[in-house]
């Protein structure tokens, strides 16, 4: 890999992990996806600094054309991350649902209260 | 219990319908899914218990709050209808008698043998349907021929079934009737007739209506949850 290259995907990593750093400091993102994010751009700024991790690690595999192991190794992490999203995204919605189904039975108890205490009132009757 | 998303202009007279075809102690309870319009004030102005949902969240979660509700309230038999008017008040009772003879989900049933006319739909529709209906006979060896009806009457048994365990997609009372015979509980379909749209929008249509036909489809033969 050419110096150029080797500069430009480090600096890619680089900004990587900055926005990383910044979303976790300022933006709210929860710590468990912080260090998902973090180990991942680590990873990009390894391979990025050192090439030559990837092409040991495809020798290992017996991969012969070392970038594709890269992709293949990449698209995999971002499936399972998309899945994993999938499963918590549902999980969410059904929690929401379920919150607001007790919002509308507890406004409903509010208000039956509400109109008891009236009538009460108007009857002259109190405790 | 009606469920209802924007149809102010149909669902007080649905109310005064539902009452008059009831004899006996009756509570009328509207589930309104966020709707934009005075679904709510009207509903209440016609003497029915308002469910509000603070925002919308389809068809599938009204449900489930109005079984929540009847469940907490220990209600002996629950009916579901339409807020639109396309189900007829005075086929209550025949769904209820139905349920009186020892059914505990009762279906109104639009494609019925004994309708007199069976209600048209389009042939998607018609398509998507008997799809469905293969899949339950399939799954849950119940034979329907309208499963995908909002007009069903059940006893405390399925109302407590429901309460917990429906769904909450849209068509996801496919789903509960899945669940429904899984849970033994005996199905029964009765015929209806059905009347035209008297007002408000339809809740899913084209390839919306598709989507969730073939979600809901599969989720029955998968066996899952939504």
């Amino acid at each position: 890999m050419s110096l150029t290259a080797r500069i430009v995907s480090a600096l890619l990593a680089a900004v990587v992990v900055a926005i990383i750093l910044k979303l976790q400091r300022r933006g709210g993102m929860g710590s468990k996806y912080g260090l998902l994010w973090m180990a991942t751009s680590v990873v990009m700024l390894v391979l990025a600094a050192a090439p030559d991790v990837a092409d040991t690690v495809g020798d290992w595999l017996g991969v012969e054309y070392t970038p594709s192991l890269v992709f293949m190794a990449a698209l995999g992490f971002v499936l399972i991350v998309l899945v994993q999203y999938s499963w918590e995204l549902s999980r969410s919605e059904q929690r929401i649902q379920v919150l607001m189904e007790e919002v509308a039975l507890l406004r409903r108890e509010l208000e039956d209260l509400r109109s008891g205490e009236e009538l009460d009132d108007g009857s002259g009757v109190s405790e | 219990m009606i469920p209802a998303y924007n149809e102010e202009s149909t669902v007080g007279t649905v109310i005064a319908e539902v009452r008059r075809a009831c004899s006996g102690p009756v509570e009328v309870v509207v589930v309104d899914d966020g709707s934009d319009d005075s679904t709510a004030k009207t509903a209440a102005a016609a003497g029915g218990t308002v469910l509000r949902l603070p925002v919308n969240l389809g068809y599938g979660v009204a449900l489930r709050l109005g079984f929540r509700y009847a469940a907490s309230r220990q209600w002996d038999h629950a009916l579901v209808l339409d807020a639109d008017g396309q189900h007829i008040a005075t086929e209550i009772p025949a769904l209820l008698a139905a349920c009186h003879s020892g059914a505990d989900l009762v279906l109104g049933s639009r494609f019925h043998p004994d309708c007199p006319t069976p209600y048209q739909v389009s042939r998607t529709r018609r398509m998507a349907m008997r799809l469905v209906s293969r899949v339950i006979r399939h799954r849950r060896g119940v034979a329907l021929t309208d499963p995908t009806s909002g007009f069903w009457a059940m006893s405390r048994p399925c109302v407590e079934l429901f309460s917990k365990e429906l769904p909450s997609g849209y068509l996801d009372n496919l789903l509960g009737l899945s669940i429904a015979a899984r849970a033994g509980l005996a199905i029964k379909e009765v015929p209806v007739t059905m009347a035209p749209r008297q007002g408000g929008q339809p809740s899913a249509t084209g390839a919306a209506l598709v989507f969730h036909y073939l979600r809901a489809t599969l989720a029955v033969f998968i066996g899952g949850r939504s």
